[in-house]
């Protein structure tokens, strides 16, 4: 069943309820109270009335005439009958064949009895006593007509049903109104939840106030922008990674084609030792660049899976064997490597920022630097820096945005000559994020380049 | 299919849900009315007994529908003798204060120790022999038998800190033709506190009397000897040494071209009432 349609029915069902219920309270204490004046006034009139036939009484002596009897009646209120007590009538003035005997049974004196009764087709409040005088009794039965006051009972009734049914349709209506007016906001929602499951994550409901469905809404339009947001990043990494293949099939396509080349060349043809010497050259450049290539994909890959131990290290120390560690490969390049450090802890995963270091490093070294210069100093509250500046020979500054994309190459021949691949950059600013942070270039074409990140310090050396 | 199903079941139930509130609706309606028909059927079929005695004494019973009614009829009640209350002349200022604020007035039984109407028919008749011993009335006034008598016992709906009973009062009236005797009896004491007597004799209008009169009107009452005074054209009298005052008034009456009547009017009131100011010596 819809919320809608369960708010109009409870509105309405309370609605009616309270109504009927409060309704019938008012008309029962009306009718009783209005049947009570009723009864009060029939008893106030049958004492005025027996005072009358007191009166009479003492003024008949012994025996009356049926004319003194209607003589009496005609000055009394309402409509009266005489009888005796053992219920014969002596004179009456109500309608048709009435039959009161049975009053006579009821009736004594000084007390009255009242009941209501249905005589000649109308309803009468009958009062009945008897009115003694010495060894003679009357009994006077006096009538008051009630058929205008149950006239008026069965209007009331008729009005508070009219009242009743013109307020029902009309609470009905606003009902409908209203139940319509609060479901308003859960359709839009629907809608919009149906948008987003349609692939449109840009759907938003509009606020408005503070109320639980305002609180949905809100709450609602959050979670869509997470799923956009979500849904453009799982977007951007789709697209990232079929570059990413796309690149890695074009860089693994690349030295294949000459592998296979030179290959085949071999395989095919009797080639002149020297012509040998240069084909097998070919095929162990290109098998060097591969093996570099697989190499640094196992590193990528184990950055995805992995789960890194933390710890917090004495920085200049830290530099000072990273500086040992690469010191071969800077050595056989013929280029020279100078480190200093200011005090400071930082908080790394060793080998992981070991492979950063290495391939900032070789980089360096592939730009054609002579001298890399390490330095490392606290920086109060943007962490513990460390920089790396070379004097190769530079990026050009639109390139910069770029270099950190995997098989991004400014200077391709150069990389290919070197074994390198384009994933080295990738690589290390892989792993600064994973060390919250990131690689900043600074760099000047035929000059040299500096990069830069920041390290979360520690307290002490873990 | 299953959504189908489901998107069928939900109209349904939206379709029984909107039957089920217009049955509510509509039967609640019907129930009500038939609660309030049922109420007046039964309110209607009862039988009530209630004793008409003094008011805030009431009771109310109601007799069992077609059950078990007294068959036995009530023997007639002998009339005991009537003996009167003295009461000091401080009570009947109190309770003619009371009567004098104002209320609903009610009629009632006599109970203990009130005369019945014979009795204040009775005491009526003797009060008119006598004034017109006394000479305060025409003889005409005494023509008892030529009179139509009626008769009604009433008090007065109040809280008060007198006894009940005190506060009832037997209004007597003697009719014949234009003529018309009215006297208020006290239930209690039996004494007349009020007359007021319209005739065409021209006795009436001839006589002159003074504020000695009043002693002759109320005998049940001790005048304060030369305490009277005449103002406008009402004379009082004080009684029980300053504790009640009465009044007397005479007017001529003219309707149309009939013959004119005369009214005397003698009355009781609390001496703190504004109208007077009796003031001792100040006779006429």
């Amino acid at each position: 069943m819809k919320l809608g349609t369960k708010l109009f029915c409870c509105i309405v069902g309370c609605f009616s309820l309270v109504f009927l219920a409060g309704g019938y309270f008012l008309l029962s204490r009306f009718y009783e109270a209005a049947m009570r004046r009723e009864i009060e006034v029939a008893l106030e009139q049958y004492q005025s009335n027996k005072f009358v036939l007191q009166a009479g009484m003492l003024a008949w002596g012994e025996e009356e005439t049926g004319y003194e009897r209607e003589e009496l009646a005609r000055n009394m209120g309402g409509t009266a009958a005489f009888l005796t007590p053992g219920g014969e009538t002596l004179f009456s003035q109500f309608p048709g064949e009435a039959d009161l005997t049975d009053l006579t049974g009821l009736a004594r004196e000084g007390e009255v009895v009242y009941l209501f009764r249905s005589l000649g087709g109308r309803t009468y409040l009958l009062t009945a006593g008897l009115v003694g005088r010495g060894e003679r009794q009357i009994c006077l039965v006096t009538g008051a007509d009630m058929e205008r006051v149950l006239e008026r009972q069965e209007r009331m009734r008729a009005l508070f049903g009219g009242v009743y049914g013109t307020v029902a349709v009309l609470g009905a209506l606003l009902s409908f109104g209203l139940s319509a007016w609060i479901v308003r906001p859960i359709r839009q929602l629907t809608g919009a939840a149906r948008e987003m499951a349609g692939g449109n994550y840009g759907e938003r409901i509009p606020l408005r106030g503070g109320d639980e469905v305002g609180q949905l809404a809100e709450a609602f339009n959050g979670l869509a922008r997470a799923v956009e947001e979500q849904m453009e990043a799982l977007f951007r990494q789709a697209r990232e990674k079929e570059d990413f293949v796309a690149n890695f099939a074009h860089e693994l396509k690349t030295p294949l084609t000459s592998v296979i080349g030179y290959a085949d060349r071999i395989y095919q043809k009797e080639l002149p030792r020297p012509e040998q010497r240069t084909a097998a050259r070919y095929i162990w450049n290109e098998g060097m660049r591969l093996e570099a290539l697989a190499l640094k994909l196992t590193d990528l890959s184990s950055l995805e899976r992995g789960s890194f131990s933390f710890q917090t290290l004495d920085g200049p120390e830290m530099i000072r064997e990273l500086a040992g560690d690469v010191s071969y490969l800077v050595k056989e390049r013929g280029a020279a490597l100078e480190w200093e450090a200011g005090p400071g802890y930082v908080r790394v995963e060793y080998d992981l920022f070991k492979t950063l270091f290495y391939n900032l490093v070789d980089n360096a070294l592939k730009a054609g630097a002579g001298r890399i210069r390490v330095r490392g100093e606290e920086k109060q509250e943007a962490g513990y820096r460390i920089s790396l500046e070379d004097d190769g020979c530079g990026i050009p500054q639109e390139e910069l945005s770029r270099i950190k994309e995997a098989f991004y190459m400014v200077d391709k021949s150069r990389s290919r000559r070197q074994h390198g691949a384009g994933i080295g950059l990738a690589l290390a600013e892989r792993i600064a994020l994973l060390h919250g942070t990131t690689l900043e270039f600074e760099s000047r074409l035929g000059e040299g380049t500096r990069v830069s990140l920041y390290l979360d310090g520690g307290e002490e050396k873990s | 299919m299953k959504k189908d199903r489901e998107i069928r079941r939900g109209k349904w139930g939206n379709r029984a849900a909107l039957a089920l509130c217009l049955g509510l609706t509509l039967g609640g309606w019907l129930f009500t009315r038939q609660l309030l028909i049922r109420q007046e059927e039964a309110f209607l079929n009862q039988e009530y007994l209630a004793a008409l005695s003094l008011p805030g004494e009431e009771t109310w019973e109601p007799i069992p529908f077609g059950g078990e009614a007294d068959q036995q009829q009530a023997q007639p009640q002998r009339e005991a003798a009537f003996s009167g209350r003295e009461l000091d002349g401080g009570t009947v200022a109190e309770i003619l204060k009371v009567w004098r604020g104002g209320g609903r007035e009610l009629l009632h039984e006599p109970a203990a120790g009130q005369m019945t109407m014979e009795q204040a028919l009775e005491a009526s008749r003797r009060w008119l022999d006598e004034m017109v011993r006394q000479g305060v009335l025409p003889p005409e006034a005494g023509e008892t038998g030529e009179w139509q008598y009626s008769a009604s016992l009433q008090s007065l709906d109040r809280e008060t800190d007198l006894d009940r009973e005190l506060l009832s009062l037997w209004q007597v009236t003697c009719q014949r033709g234009a003529e018309r005797i009215e006297l208020t009896l006290h239930a209690v004491s039996g004494h007349v506190w009020q007359a007021q007597v319209t005739l065409q004799s021209s006795w009436m209008g001839t006589e002159d009397f003074d504020w000695e009169i009043l002693p002759r009107v109320f005998p049940f009452l001790e005048a304060d000897e030369g305490r009277g005074a005449r103002i406008d054209e009402t004379v009082y009298c004080s009684f029980e040494k300053g504790t009640l005052a009465g009044a007397f008034q005479r007017a001529q009456i003219q309707i149309d071209q009939e013959e004119p009547l005369y009214r005397v009017s003698f009355w009781l009131l609390p001496p703190e009432t504004e109208e007077i100011s009796v003031r001792q010596g100040e006779g006429q």
